[in-house]
């Protein structure tokens, strides 16, 4: 009974989020991303277009945000509001007004397809123009994915 | 347990495409841009256990009669003093240097970590089975130098508590860009360029997140190959006999080729010198 229940709910958020799973094949929800095709160019604007197409992320929940953010240990090469971001010359931009500035779909495609849109910051791409930033999908989960977007839509540049 | 979920929620997705939920149901991957990428592996409910050697030009065959070649890479010159690299990031948990891994010389003079391999050779023994790891460990790779047949699905681990990124190039263009958050995580993962297998060449492989870490991966399409041990020595077994040309790369030191004849039951002998 439990399973079914459990399968039911995890069925009613895959199908919220169809649209957006649509773009890497249909991973689990509680599952890592797994592979997706080629760096920079099977998602060039994949989410953003599909954005424009009226589909949205799931409302996140911060607070786990903010933990996975941690767990991810994205604050080893991104400032937060003061926080983090300890190497000399920062690998990654800081992102204290991230929420401001991006939309939650282009956040999203950044953490598992760096290559999509690149920021070409000093010292933030590598020797053939790709983003230093490493892909997260084999790592994070659809549930920590969501949660960090919630997260960084917060980050506006003040505590 | 998961399997059961798996088809409930499989089922799920269909009663509503069924029903006309059409947009909330995955797409075919017909539907990305992606040129010619593998399409995701979801849609094969078994997924294949054996990583297949690919469209490899090499044959295995049962070698009874092999002969073998065994050699020393010497370094020509006074040996180098050991190098340290400065680390300049996380120094609580790897201290303020690391050895320099690129240039390793014995008291003896033997060079380390040069890849020795047949340059074309079509058939021959079985080719290695399991996978080769590639460990971040201490702020370093390791090993920092090895070979691998094409195909060959790496395990990649952080022994680490920092992010590693394990970054691959190939002829100076990314192969891929991983993301190792977590202790103890591993990740596997094959050598494909533009989705297809690397079938040779020498992967070069960063950590974006400590600027001091390098190491290489040396693919080969066949198995006969060998990277020098502390002593410079190496030794390739099970070898056809016949005429071969042998390359020896190291990552400092260039390209040496040598001409070898391997005969039934013999042990041919080589040896390269490097100089800087």
């Amino acid at each position: 009974m439990r399973v079914l229940l459990t399968a039911f709910v995890v069925a009613m958020a895959l199908s919220l989020v169809g649209g957006f799973l649509a773009f890497y094949g249909s991973s689990l929800f509680q599952e890592t991303l797994g592979p997706v095709p080629l760096p920079g160019q099977a998602f060039a604007g994949g989410l953003e277009a599909a954005a424009e197409g009226g589909v949205q992320l799931p409302e996140g929940d911060p607070e786990m945000g903010r933990e996975a953010f941690i767990q991810m240990k994205c604050l080893q090469c991104h400032m937060v509001l003061g926080e983090g971001g300890e190497d000399e010359g920062n690998v990654g931009p800081d992102l204290s007004d991230i929420g401001l500035i991006q939309t939650p779909e282009y956040l999203a495609e950044s953490i598992i397809e760096p290559n999509a849109l690149i920021v070409t910051g000093e010292g933030y791409v590598g020797e053939d123009g790709l983003s230093k930033m490493p892909e997260y999908h084999d790592t994070i989960t659809l549930r920590q994915l969501i949660d960090i977007v919630e997260y960084m839509k917060a980050l506006q540049g003040s505590e | 347990m998961k399997k059961l979920m798996v088809l409930i929620i499989l089922g799920f997705l269909v009663t509503v495409s069924a029903c006309g939920g059409g947009e909330a149901t995955p797409a075919p991957p017909a539907a990305t841009p992606a040129t010619g990428a593998t399409p995701p592996p979801v849609s094969t409910p078994a997924k294949a256990a054996t990583p297949a050697p690919s469209a490899l030009a090499y044959t295995e065959i049962a070698v009874s009669n092999g002969g073998a070649i065994s050699g020393k890479v010497q370094f020509g010159g006074a040996v180098p003093a050991a190098e340290k690299l400065t680390v300049t990031k996380n120094q609580d948990v790897f201290g303020d240097s690391l050895p320099m891994e690129k240039l390793i010389v014995s008291a003896g003079g033997g060079l380390k970590d040069v890849v020795v391999s047949i340059v074309e050779i079509a058939e021959g023994k079985k080719l290695p089975t399991g996978s080769p790891t590639l460990d971040n460990n201490g702020g370093l790779f390791v090993p920092p130098v090895q070979a691998v047949v094409a195909g060959a699905t790496l395990e990649i681990i952080n022994s680490d508590s920092v992010l590693h990124n394990t970054h691959t190039y190939l002829k100076g263009a990314t192969v891929f860009n991983l993301a190792l958050p977590l202790e103890g995580q591993k990740l596997r993962k094959t050598l494909k360029s533009a989705g297809k297998t690397i079938e040779s060449g020498e992967v070069k492989v960063l950590c974006d997140a400590h600027d001091w870490m390098s190491a290489y991966i040396v693919v080969v399409p066949h198995p006969y190959f060998a990277v020098s041990d502390e002593t410079g020595a190496f030794d390739i077994g099970d070898i056809p006999p016949g005429s071969y040309e042998l390359r020896a790369w190291h990552q400092e030191l260039g390209v040496q080729t040598a001409q070898v004849t391997v005969t039934a039951g013999g042990m041919a002998e080589v040896s390269f010198e490097f100089s800087q």
